[in-house]
């Protein structure tokens, strides 16, 4: 009797905190591929000249204000190596540097020892976007130089060194680039520094004059950010290209809670940055899968990468998140899994539960055998770690693979719902060292 | 005894339905491609015999979700190329509607051509019998999902309701569609977009009580405010595209850009299509600015330099010609009328068209980047409607 009394009570206030902790989650989330923002996360980039087929990644950036904007970017080098590259192998060549298993460090048991090891080494590098501004560059070859750039005036009615582009009398410009040309100043990207190349790209939108971060410019979205980006990754085998294409998820800026302290970007609670996602949702084929349309092989490799990043103690190889899954197939039926995120992950679906490569995978979980129905959604949360210094939001990007006698692609930017209560932080390494 | 144990229920579910509302109303006000939505909008849809789409919806909650959808054919008449009232080429602007239903957390999907009969014995044959064509149905079939006209090019939109068909604010769906090609050079080449998805509030559908009145959802909501119903359409959209018939940076052959425009506001009741003049801004990578526009009328599928220049792509805005830069930013507006009258909103997706003429052909699908509310509150609150047919 006595504990019925108190269930009115206690469904309640269990109703009401279970609605409030929801309504926590999704408050303020505001972060997506499809608005401008401050900080881009691009999940996946890749460039491979020297495989067949080849891949390149075209990025494409724009200033969507009518102002001029810095950026400071962070190009994530998220290849592995080998501990032993250069070794000799037995019966003729050399262990390669970059790798992604360790049996091509060991030449399949020939050389023991021999392992593929994690890396994460960031590049960073700046550039600035004049009002509307579009740019686009290949990863493997970099910007050096920008549309507004280095360009002078030739005609004798203008002063010399007199730079081509548009007048810019914006009142909010640092005083020296008032009434003056609008030009991207200092502005340079490198090319991705390994070849092939695995990684991921941030960029965060700065002060002009400062290099600090500042949040947007436009009272329009409410200061929240000027940035917004596209990656294509293209393939090229032979004659027959394919690509596929993805939206950089944007953060956008609170802008009552800037200036930012010291270079370290809050992102969540208490933040100047719109926090991680609680859940990321994919909806996509059983691997295997038939294709409803053409008959051909359905496989999807999802991709994850780390909200919290510490560019300044280069600390991503050393930190880890692990990522809970519950797998929904069309009866309802719920299967679950979890995987370690370190830098940046891109695995095939199948790969998750089974050894790498396709020698298993109808033993996978994502196996449409397994699942017993063409799709499924699966529902991907970060477990909160122990360390202060930084939270555990993951951001991700799927790719489907269409595949017969050829393979078609498709990305697509993943679902979220809610935000994580522990804030994420980004560490910038400061502007002027 | 028993009073007790129904307070038990009833605290419960006031505690909950108050945290609900709480939550419905502090939800800010975006046409979002990446969260939960109560109204989904497919705006690319064709199943032509040249290429054919894949619709996937997923319920994202624990709770029952129910749908009605309607496909809206855009299709030009028999011998017409595009677009032209003067010689009677004008698209049929019919639409299809259908219910459908997900338990918790329950994906789906169905092939627009073919669409998803309802049958518990089905299986995914294709498997075990190559031979066959594949047969796709296993699992909970979400209803009767029709197939689409032959030459179906159109849009999907579906709206989230009750079991009585009332619509509900709940945010319960999302959704994903997958456009391939059947024929052509590169046949079962893939491009995929979410679908865009108008949140609801608590007080969605306030007007659909009542089953023999129209049924209008506002779209009303605009950021900041929670008394409306739906979240306003957006007043810009930003689309990052490459030159027309430009050179494409990685493969050094033609780039071209297919830009799809729906209107917000629809009238499944009338049948009554929709016009929205759009107004086009096109910055090159020098800052430089181009204008133009069009009217979107119920369903806009078109190459960029079609919009202005469709005889000599080279003298349109868009062409790499004439903006003498490998990308640009366009951004696109209603215009507003001058005349008191209201110009609602668009949404769309753009395809990314790469080709080698007689080699290849790879298409990649964006959504594309929204930005403010098309919601005019201070002259009379002019706004979005998707205005529903009745059930008798």
């Amino acid at each position: 009797m006595g504990t019925v009394k108190r269930n009115p009570f206690l469904a309640g206030i269990a109703a009401i905190l279970g609605g409030v902790m929801l309504v926590a989650n999704v408050a303020s989330a505001e972060l997506g591929s499809d608005k401008s923002g401050a900080i881009l996360v691009f999940p996946k980039l890749v460039a491979n000249s020297l495989s067949n087929p080849t891949t390149d990644t075209e990025i494409q950036i724009s200033n969507t204000s009518t102002h001029q904007i810095g950026v400071r970017c962070y190009l994530v080098n998220a290849n592995s190596h080998c501990s032993n590259a250069g070794a000799p192998i037995p019966g003729g060549g050399t262990v390669p540097l970059i790798c992604t298993s360790s049996s091509e460090c060991n030449a399949g048991g020939l050389l023991p020892g021999g392992t593929c090891v994690a890396a994460w080494n960031e590049q960073d590098f700046r550039f600035t976007l004049t009002a509307r501004q579009p740019i686009v560059w290949r990863l493997s070859e970099g910007l050096a130089v920008f549309p507004l750039s280095g360009l002078l005036y030739q005609e004798d009615n203008f002063p010399p060194n007199t730079h081509v582009g548009p007048v810019d009398n914006d009142p909010n410009l640092p005083a020296p680039l008032q009434g003056q040309p609008a030009v991207n100043i200092d502005s340079k990207i490198p090319p991705a520094p390994e070849d092939p190349f695995l990684g991921e790209l941030k960029c965060v939108q700065v002060d002009l004059a400062s290099e600090e971060p500042s949040p947007g410019t436009e009272s329009v979205n409410n200061f929240s950010g000027d940035l917004a980006g596209v990656a294509t990754i293209i393939t090229r085998d032979g004659g027959d290209v394919d690509a596929r294409s993805y939206n950089a998820i944007g953060i956008q800026a609170i802008a009552d809670a800037f200036p930012t302290d010291n270079n370290v970007l809050r992102l969540g609670t208490d933040g100047q940055y719109d926090g991680c996602p609680s859940i990321l949702i994919l909806d996509h084929f059983f691997d295997y899968a038939p294709d409803p349309a053409t008959g051909t092989q359905v496989n999807t490799t999802l991709t994850l990468v780390p909200c919290s990043e510490n560019f300044f103690l280069q600390n991503g190889g050393r930190v880890s998140t692990v990522a809970q899954m519950l797998i929904f197939n069309e009866f309802e039926q719920r299967l679950s899994t979890s995987r370690t995120i370190k830098c940046l992950d891109t695995v095939p679906l199948s790969d998750i539960t089974t050894a790498p490569g396709p020698g298993d995978d109808d033993t996978s979980i994502f196996n449409v055998g397994v699942q017993g129905t063409l799709t499924g959604q699966t529902r991907i949360r970060a477990v909160d770690g122990s360390d202060p210094t930084r939270g555990d939001g993951l951001l991700g990007l799927a790719e489907e693979f269409h595949s017969d006698s050829i393979t078609r692609s498709a990305a697509f930017n993943l679902h979220q719902s809610g935000i994580r209560f522990n804030p994420d932080l980004i560490v910038l390494a400061p502007p002027q060292l | 005894m028993r009073t007790v144990k129904w307070n038990a229920f009833l605290s419960g579910l006031c505690g909950f339905a108050v945290a609900l509302g709480v939550l419905a109303a502090s939800a800010h006000a975006d046409v979002v491609t990446e969260k939960g939505a109560s109204i989904l909008i497919f705006p690319k849809v064709i199943a032509n015999g040249e290429q054919d789409t894949i619709i996937q919806i997923t319920n994202i909650t624990n709770n029952m979700v129910h749908a009605r959808c309607f496909y809206v054919d855009s299709q030009l008449p028999p011998g017409c190329q595009i677009e032209d009232a003067r010689v009677g080429c004008i698209p049929s602007w019919s639409e299809t509607d259908f219910s459908i239903w997900l338990t918790k957390q329950q994906p789906t999907h169905w092939l627009v051509s073919a669409g998803r009969p309802v049958d518990p014995t089905d299986d995914f044959a294709y498997v075990l019998k190559p031979a066959m064509r594949p047969y796709d149905g296993a699992g909970i079939d979400p209803g009767a999902v029709p197939p689409v006209p032959e030459g179906f090019t159109g849009e999907l939109k579906c709206i989230q309701v009750m079991a009585d068909g009332t619509p509900i604010g709940a945010n319960s769906l999302k959704g994903e569609a997958t456009i391939e090609d059947l024929t052509g050079l590169s046949p079962g080449d893939v491009s995929k977009y979410n679908a865009i998805g108008i949140q609801g509030t608590e007080a969605a559908a306030a007007t659909c009580g009542d089953p023999t009145q129209d049924c209008f959802l506002q779209l009303n909501n605009p950021r900041g405010t929670t008394d409306g119903e739906y979240n306003a359409c957006p007043e810009t959209l930003i689309l990052n595209h490459f030159a027309d018939v430009g050179t494409d940076p990685v493969t050094g052959d033609d780039v071209r850009t297919q830009l799809t425009l729906v209107p917000c506001s629809e009238n499944f009741e009338t049948q009554t299509p929709s016009h929205v003049v759009v107004q086009f801004l096109v910055y090159n990578e020098f800052e430089s600015r181009f204008s133009t526009s069009t009217t979107v009328t119920c369903w806009k599928n078109t190459f960029l330099t079609d919009i202005d220049s469709p005889n000599n792509p080279d003298q349109s805005v868009f062409s790499a010609t004439v903006l003498g830069s490998t990308v640009a930013q366009t951004r696109m507006n209603p215009a507003d009328p001058t005349d008191g009258t209201f110009n609602g909103a668009v949404v769309g997706v753009s395809e990314t068209i790469r080709s080698e003429s007689g080699a290849y052909t790879t298409r990649t699908a964006h959504n594309i980047h929204t930005e403010g509310d098309r919601f005019t509150g201070t002259d009379g609150g002019a706004f979005d409607q998707i205005i529903l047919p009745r059930l008798f």
